[in-house]
């Protein structure tokens, strides 16, 4: 018994001693400018949002020799997203991306304490932080005009030929909104100029990824509601769209990053027509720069959206360019598009407290949440 | 001296020695054994990952922090400890709850209705979600009793069951369910439903989830340490689970000790519920499997070698590991990784049993040798 | 010259904990005789033979085989060396066939040597190491051979479940002969057994020496060592006491030297007129819960004060269920148990108990103790809940303690501690000293008592006849169960023969012979019964 424990005993010291002095020789703080990013719902590898801003970052740091980490909260929590900022901080990191509405309370959580720490939000807007709470010098947000980039992907849709069409969200946060009745928007203006009847089925899954129960649902929007096209528009959850798409030959539109070669990839070649994209690897790399050589700093909300009609690429929101796949609505038409929209011959609205008001010619079937 | 030689010998063959040493053996081997994991996917970092394992809390170089998070690992123990004494209340009565997950979202609903949505007193609250899981918890016991159904297997049948009535239930209540996040509203500190933080977050550098959960989850402890020790209750109980038939012969009511059984235990799973929703740290969400809780409960009852005072340390053990293994992703391991890690250690800890026969024999061996070497001495 | 030995074990020493279990024994098997080991339980035989078989390792001492030494670390040396061992619980898988069993571990592969020359070789190496493809066929010859050479007739293809224990020790036997074993160890093998069987068992026994085996047989039951052994080896409390010639010895030699004293063996019974009526069973008729058969067929009977009313019989033919259905473990279909005048036949199991039934149970790991549970807890298991263990639900542990230490001092338990220690790590003997004394205590009306000697030693059972005598004596009405005719004989007043769930015969111990009582219990012989007698107040 007693060599049992002294064993024990001996083996734990040592053990614990060899892992703390290597552990603790290799904590160093250093003095050089860092960047981390806090994930929020879903992994970096989610061919969507999250994955944009990595993307962005990793690449911006690598260009320019800056050490960049990510930190995935162990449980979806409040309490373990202002965790994983604060390990952030604690190790040492001096700007922070946070991608998603689900970070604004854990930001107003922890920026007041930490001053020196600046925060990168993104699509973060007033109603996702604590009310009353006013933003601090040391963060700013960044927020997308996403109606405009549903406006033109419902747009393009209709004018390409397409008359039955669905909307499928993610959790109704305002972002996922203002996609959806920008692309109702859309659709609506197109059905006018062409004076047909549309029909639009909208619905949000719940989450923001796919499994066999959101695969059910929209594979009965193709089979049962003859839908010819789905805008799956929330995070990972595409996944479930692409693969009904697939079994019933329909199509789809991407959001948030050029989703059709993954799709092309992973599923079938041509399914996702285009994307309602939103510039956040953009956004990501030019206020890191911004900030970083110019010491740029725009605290408080912003909005992103058009800035060019003539190089639609340089702007926050906007469909791919590189993969285009629409024949009877042109890269052409694109252009002209954004130009009334720009100049305000065509309005569209980020309102997102009533339904958009739509003309007779389109339908919109309301359906609520999956989950 | 000598008596305290002789002190410390005695306590070395006390069975219960053996269980806590057997205990340590097994957390240790499942650390070393997570180490080798970590040095296999990268060597560079895996001393400071295991730092950051062990260390959890400790890690950050923040006071502040240390303290907050301390508090914040001791706040999730307390369900862990609630959920263990659960599987180890009907453990000892000779049943396997398996059905813990399922007790677990029961309290919730009760939790949600009442805590958030009609804003009870969080003593209410708390009474009512623990006599509702307790109450979902005897669907298994009655089958049991009265159609010799395996627990284990209802059991896991209304896991799915509570699990499905707990998402449908909560989703379809506006002022419960936040539908922006697709989970339910958490039970803020201004709350009538939030239990008291009786001034322990001030210890704990502000940390609110720390309070008067605390102190219950000791006190219960100490109730189902007695109820074992010194009731009636206990002794019918700790009968039935060891032998059936002789409780049969004693005249010991089998029916009324599995209603017994699976009512403490659902009640201890309730209390899970409990201590992780009203303290305000976590909600429902819309989730596709039972809480892991209640499996994680099976792992620290096992390590805590059964004993009501035993879990206190095994929670806490498995707590620390996995909170502190869920900060290495930023040092090139990806969370899956911490979570395997994390689990190789939690299940190499229930090895309890084999370990401790295994240490049997080598004891037996030693004494042995003791002896022959006595006898040629006196030659 | 020099005697030739089957198996020598020279100075064999082994030590649990602080218990010295084997003590410099020796054990000399000559070849082709039947050596009888006897000795009280916990003398150690048991140990000594499972070094034998490798189970165990010796701490000191040396085996030879033949004249030479070898070394046994595991069964599957002494295997090798062909000594095979009938364990006191077989070891036998209960939904395999006979044969299955008795081929397990040993099987005969299949042989192709239809295949041209390559594919034999190779088919026949892969089913060697890969396949394993029982030759089924083969090993039923091979079987056969041995079953036919030693008399020794079962059905192979029933299972092992559905066949007796009578039958089933058959089979361990050929598993031994199977593997062509010629030295061979029975740990006591007659205790299952009943009196037929134990004769037949003796014939196979005297068939395997004449065909050369040796054979090593545990057992404490006299004429069975006298009958049918060469030599005898006593052991007591781990010390090698003799080793003596069977012929130059008598049993009551051995039984002395077996307890270290003299022993009485039948105890003297005093003169006891029976009093008034405590248990009344009328028409009781109990169905098995599956077969929904008839197990016990309408009984009446009754147990008066100051006297033994025994049910006798062979094993299951009823006495064990009328017992559960007394104490109400198991469910009755029809008739009427009182107790005292008072009808208790729809009471539960607690109220019976409290009406006045002591009940010292048949399988006393089954029923009668809670392994886990220490002497103390055991000692109140059946009453605990009286006001002078509990009060408001928390138990008395002072009390428990006072009580537990008085039936340890009164019955003699003995543990390697106090009264904490836990009840698994006792002797059959002590454990049965512990329900004995628990039931005896409770100083009911009732006594029940289904064979409480069951495994136990010469010594013991004469402590637990004496203190059934006694009861007797202090006016108690005493139910007994027992399998063994002496027992029988010895103890009752009345005995009631059961037979496939009737009493078939109502017979008084000094009218009756050991052959008689043998063809009621066979049912060769039969009477319409009513076994109430009531009390001729002349």
């Amino acid at each position: 018994m007693k060599r049992i424990l002294i064993a024990l005993f001996g083996t734990a010291i040592l053990f614990f001693t060899l892992v703390f002095t290597f552990g603790t020789l290799s904590i160093k703080k250093g003095e050089e400018f860092k960047v981390a990013m806090v994930t929020d719902f879903s992994d970096v590898n989610d061919a969507s949002f999250n994955q944009a801003c990595y993307e962005g970052g990793k690449e911006w740091c690598k260009a320019n020799g800056i050490k960049f980490n990510y930190y995935k909260p162990s449980s979806i929590s409040l309490a373990e997203r202002i965790k994983s900022i604060n390990l952030a901080i604690d190790r040492g990191y001096d700007v922070i991306l946070c991608p998603g509405f689900a970070l604004g309370e854990a930001v107003a959580e922890v920026a007041p304490k930490h001053p020196d720490v600046k925060f990168i939000g993104l699509d973060i807007t007033k109603d996702d932080f604590p009310p009353n709470f006013t933003l601090t010098d040391n963060i700013t947000v960044y927020n997308y005009r996403e109606d405009i980039a549903g406006y033109i992907a419902g747009y393009g849709a209709v004018k390409e030929g397409f008359t039955k069409l669905s909307y499928l969200g993610g959790m109704p946060s305002a972002s996922v909104i203002r996609f959806g009745y920008g692309y109702v928007q859309g659709i609506d203006a197109a059905a006018q100029e062409l004076a047909t009847n549309v029909e639009i089925q909208y619905v949000y899954g719940g989450q923001f990824f796919g499994d066999s129960e959101i695969y059910k649902y929209v594979d009965n929007l193709y089979k049962v509601n003859k839908t010819e096209i789905v805008f799956a528009c929330g995070g990972s959850i595409y996944t479930s769209v692409a693969l009904a798409a697939k079994e019933n030959n329909g199509y789809m539109i991407g959001v948030d990053s050029d989703q059709a070669p993954i799709i092309d990839r992973d599923y079938e070649e041509g399914i996702c027509i285009t994307s309602a994209m939103k510039g956040i690897k953009q956004t990501v790399i030019d206020k890191l720069d911004d900030y970083y050589y110019k010491g740029k700093w725009e605290k408080d909300i912003n909005y992103l959206g058009l800035v060019s009609s003539e190089e639609p690429e340089h702007n926050y929101v906007q469909l791919p360019l590189a993969t285009w796949r629409m024949k009877n609505f042109t890269i052409e038409d694109y252009k002209i598009l954004l130009k009334e929209i720009m100049d305000g011959t065509k309005t569209v609205s980020s309102e997102i407290q009533d339904y958009p008001v739509v003309s007779e010619y389109t339908k919109v079937n309301y359906r609520g949440s999956i989950k | 001296m000598n008596k305290i030689k002789m002190f410390f010998s005695s306590l070395l063959k006390k069975d219960a020695t053996k269980t806590v040493i057997t205990s340590l053996w097994c957390a240790l081997i499942g650390l070393i054994l997570g180490f080798i994991i970590l040095l296999f996917i990268n060597a560079k970092e895996a001393a400071y990952g295991m730092t950051s394992v062990l260390g959890n809390y400790l890690i950050f170089t923040n006071p502040q922090d240390r303290l907050n998070y301390f508090g914040q690992t001791l706040a999730k123990t307390a369900p862990l400890i609630a959920m263990s004494l659960s599987i180890l209340v009907s453990y000892k009565a000779g049943l396997f709850n398996l059905g813990a997950s399922g007790q677990y979202s029961i309290a919730v609903i009760v939790i949600s209705f009442l805590g958030i949505g009609l804003n009870w007193p969080w003593w209410i609250v708390m009474i009512l979600a623990m006599i509702s899981a307790s109450v979902f918890a005897m669907i298994s016991g009655a089958l049991k009793a009265y159609f010799n159904v395996n627990e284990v297997i209802s059991g896991i049948m209304l896991n799915w069951i509570a699990l499905y009535l707990t998402n449908g239930i909560l989703s379809n209540s506006t002022n419960v369910w936040d539908s922006a996040h697709s989970e339910t509203y958490t039970i803020s500190n201004s709350s009538n439903a939030f239990i008291p933080s009786i001034g322990l977050d001030k210890v704990f550098a502000g940390n609110a989830i720390v309070g008067l959960g605390m102190v219950l989850i000791l006190i219960v402890v100490a109730i189902i340490f007695i109820l074992f020790k010194k009731t009636t209750i206990g002794y019918e109980l700790k009968a039935t689970g060891l032998n059936g038939d002789a409780a049969d012969y004693a005249g010991i009511n089998k029916i009324k000790n599995i209603f017994i059984a699976t009512g403490i235990s659902g009640a201890l799973a309730g209390l899970a519920a409990v201590l992780s929703l009203q303290n305000g740290f976590t909600a429902w969400k819309l989730v596709s499997t039972p809480p892991e809780i209640g499996f994680q409960g099976i792992s620290s009852a096992f390590l805590g070698g059964l004993h009501p005072i035993g879990v206190i340390f095994s929670s806490y053990f498995i707590v620390h590991i996995t909170e502190g293994g869920s900060m290495i992703t930023d040092l090139g391991f990806s969370p899956e990784v911490a979570s395997i890690m994390t689990s190789v250690i939690i299940y190499l800890s229930g090895f309890v049993v084999f370990v401790k026969e295994v240490m049997h024999k080598h004891e037996i061996k030693n004494e042995l040798n003791k002896l022959t070497r006595e006898k040629e001495n006196k030659v | 010259m020099k005697e030739v030995y089957a198996i020598e074990m020279l100075g064999i020493t082994k030590k649990f904990g602080n218990i010295l279990a084997n003590d410099h024994i020796d054990i000399r098997l000559k070849k082709g005789h039947i050596l009888a080991l006897c000795g009280e339980n916990g003398a150690g035989k048991s140990t000594i033979m499972s070094i034998l078989f490798g189970l165990i390792e010796p701490d000191e001492g040396v085996i030879k085989k033949e004249g030479k030494v070898v070394n046994i670390t595991n069964p599957n040396d002494a295997t090798r060396l062909n000594i095979g061992m009938v364990h006191q619980h077989f070891k036998l898988v209960d939904t395999f066939t006979v044969l299955q069993n008795i081929i397990l571990g040993d099987e005969t592969l299949k042989e192709f040597s239809d295949n041209p020359n390559f594919f034999k070789k190779t088919f026949n190496y892969l089913n060697k190491h890969l396949f394993k493809i029982v030759d089924y066929k083969k090993a039923r010859e091979e079987v056969n051979k041995i079953i036919n050479q030693y008399d020794l007739q079962v059905d192979l293809d029933q299972k092992i479940e559905d066949i007796s224990v009578e039958t089933q020790q058959k089979v361990e036997i050929i598993k031994m002969l199977y593997r062509q074993n010629d030295i061979l160890i029975f740990d006591e093998p007659t205790a299952v057994l009943t009196e037929q069987e134990i004769q037949d068992f003796l014939q196979v026994l005297r068939n395997l020496k004449k065909e050369g085996k040796s054979i090593i047989f545990i057992s404490h039951k006299l004429n069975e060592v006298f009958d049918v052994s060469d030599e005898i080896t006593v052991i007591r409390k781990g010390q090698y006491i003799d080793t003596l010639k069977t012929s130059e010895t008598t049993k009551e030699d051995i039984s002395a030297l077996m307890v270290g004293r003299k022993v009485n063996e039948s105890a003297i019974k005093a003169q006891i007129q029976p009093e008034e009526e405590v248990l009344r069973v009328e028409h009781l008729t109990m169905l098995d819960p599956i077969s929904k058969k008839k197990v016990v067929n309408d009984i009446s009977f009754n147990v008066r004060k100051g006297e033994i009313v025994t049910l006798a019989g062979i094993d299951g033919n009823g006495q064990q269920e009328v017992i559960y259905g007394i104490t109400g473990i198991k469910k009755i279909q029809s008739g009427n148990i009182t107790l005292g005048g008072k009808d208790i036949s729809t009471l539960s199991i607690r109220e019976k108990i409290k009406s006045g039934i002591s009940h010292i149970p048949e399988d006393r790991h089954k029923h009668g103790l809670v392994l886990d549970y220490s002497i103390y807890e055991n000692s109140v298991l059946d009453r605990y809940y009286e006001n002078q263990f509990s009060k408001y639900l928390f138990l008395n542990d002072k009390s428990i303690k006072q009580y537990g230490d008085a039936l340890i001092e009164k019955y003699d338990v003995r543990s390697s501690g106090d009264g904490h220690t836990i009840v698994r790590g006792l002797s059959g003997g002590n454990q049965q000293k512990i329900i004995i004394g628990r039931e005896i205590e409770r100083n009911q009306d009732l006594l029940i008592a289904v064979q409480p000697t069951r495994g136990l030693d010469i010594g013991a059972i004469e402590g637990i006849h004496n203190l059934l005598l006694k009861q007797r004596e202090n006016r108690k009405a005493i139910l007994l169960v027992s399998l063994e005719l002496d027992q029988v004989l010895e103890l009752s007043d009345r005995i009631l023969v059961m037979y496939e769930g009737e009493i078939v015969g109502e017979l008084l111990p000094q009218e009756v012979s050991k052959e008689k009582l043998g063809l009621y219990m066979s049912g060769a012989k039969k009477d319409k019964v009513n076994a109430i007698k009531e009390n001729k107040h002349e």
